[in-house]
């Protein structure tokens, strides 16, 4: 039996990565922004790379509300906007481990060579350059709230997050393959159950 | 340079405008007093801060102004910034404003 939902609304801080195909600024949206009721979120854009940041204070009963709420907010107020990803992002170096639990750049190299705590660090997914080496946060907050018994702040969303994120990934590439029904038909196969609709 | 100065001075005691032009060449900060005020005194307090930090605020842009990252233009965090007039929560607007410059790495 899952816990019962929480009655009282609290403030959920989150940000939404969107682009908008075609639009160069956001100053002709921010009426139908706040009409949608995003007025309670900070619009930051174009960032070089022509992408746009909603950094949402969002009062909501708990925290999936809050973020779906969002998305439906921006979609509903930018029909042609394209949902990126919601941070914070999975993907995290060791100097961003460091930031979101509150410990010193040195003190995460210990932990992940195994020279302080318990040993086990979860292995990294990769390099993003020759030097620079990222963790999925969702395997780095769960060790840290099951190895150190320090979760950290916001660690209970990670996995949540992380298949959103995922999920809106996939909502991007269907685009690609609307047409390709037999890439399509394969990616289906092997989505897990649990995501099937009901 | 000193009869410069000297006649700069002299000038600047006599007409207003000349002094206030001086004043902006040699405290661009001042500039500051010059926008006008946002509604909200806690998003007033937190812009203030932020143009204590380097950023630019430019009124009249959207429904009150933007805000601009002191770093050059193609190395800017993302830009602009776009403050509400009249935001759901004035105190969480200003707190967005400082978590934004505080993640800033160019000032």
């Amino acid at each position: 039996m899952s816990p019962a939902a929480p009655t009282i609304e609290t403030d959920h801080t989150f940000r939404v990565v969107f682009a908008m195909p075609g639009s160069d600024s956001l100053e002709s949206h921010l009426d139908a922004l706040q009409a949608a009721g995003c007025h309670d979120a900070a619009f930051v854009g174009p960032a070089s790379d022509g992408t746009f940041t909603a950094e949402f204070d969002r009062s909501a009963r708990t925290f999936v509300i809050a973020v779906v709420s969002a998305l439906d907010a921006i979609q509903a107020a930018l029909p042609d906007a394209h949902l990126l990803r919601v941070l914070p992002d999975d993907l995290v170096t060791a100097a961003a481990i460091a930031s979101r639990t509150g410990r010193s750049d040195e003190s995460i190299r210990l932990l992940i060579h195994g020279k302080r705590g318990p040993g086990g660090f979860p292995p990294a997914a990769g390099f993003i350059n020759d030097k620079t080496q990222v963790w999925r946060w969702t395997d780095v907050a769960r060790w840290f709230g099951d190895a150190l018994g320090e979760p950290p702040p916001g660690a209970e969303h990670a996995a949540f997050l992380a298949a959103l994120n995922d999920a809106l990934d996939l909502r991007a590439r269907a685009g690609e393959l609307r047409d390709r029904h037999e890439e399509l038909e394969a990616v289906l196969r092997f989505l897990p159950k649990e995501l099937a609709p009901a | 340079m000193g009869g410069s100065i000297r006649v700069l001075t002299a000038i600047c005691r006599t007409r207003p405008a000349v002094r206030l032009f001086v004043l902006l060449l040699t405290f661009p900060n001042t500039a500051l007093a010059l926008r006008s005020r946002h509604p909200k005194k806690e998003i007033e307090a937190a812009l203030q801060e932020a143009e204590a930090e380097g950023f630019r605020v430019e009124t009249g842009r959207g429904h009150w102004g933007v805000m601009y990252c002191p770093g050059p233009e193609e190395e800017r965090c993302a830009a602009p910034f776009w403050i509400w007039s009249t935001p759901a929560n004035a105190a969480n607007h200003a707190k967005q404003i400082r978590r934004y410059v505080a993640r800033c790495p160019h000032h």
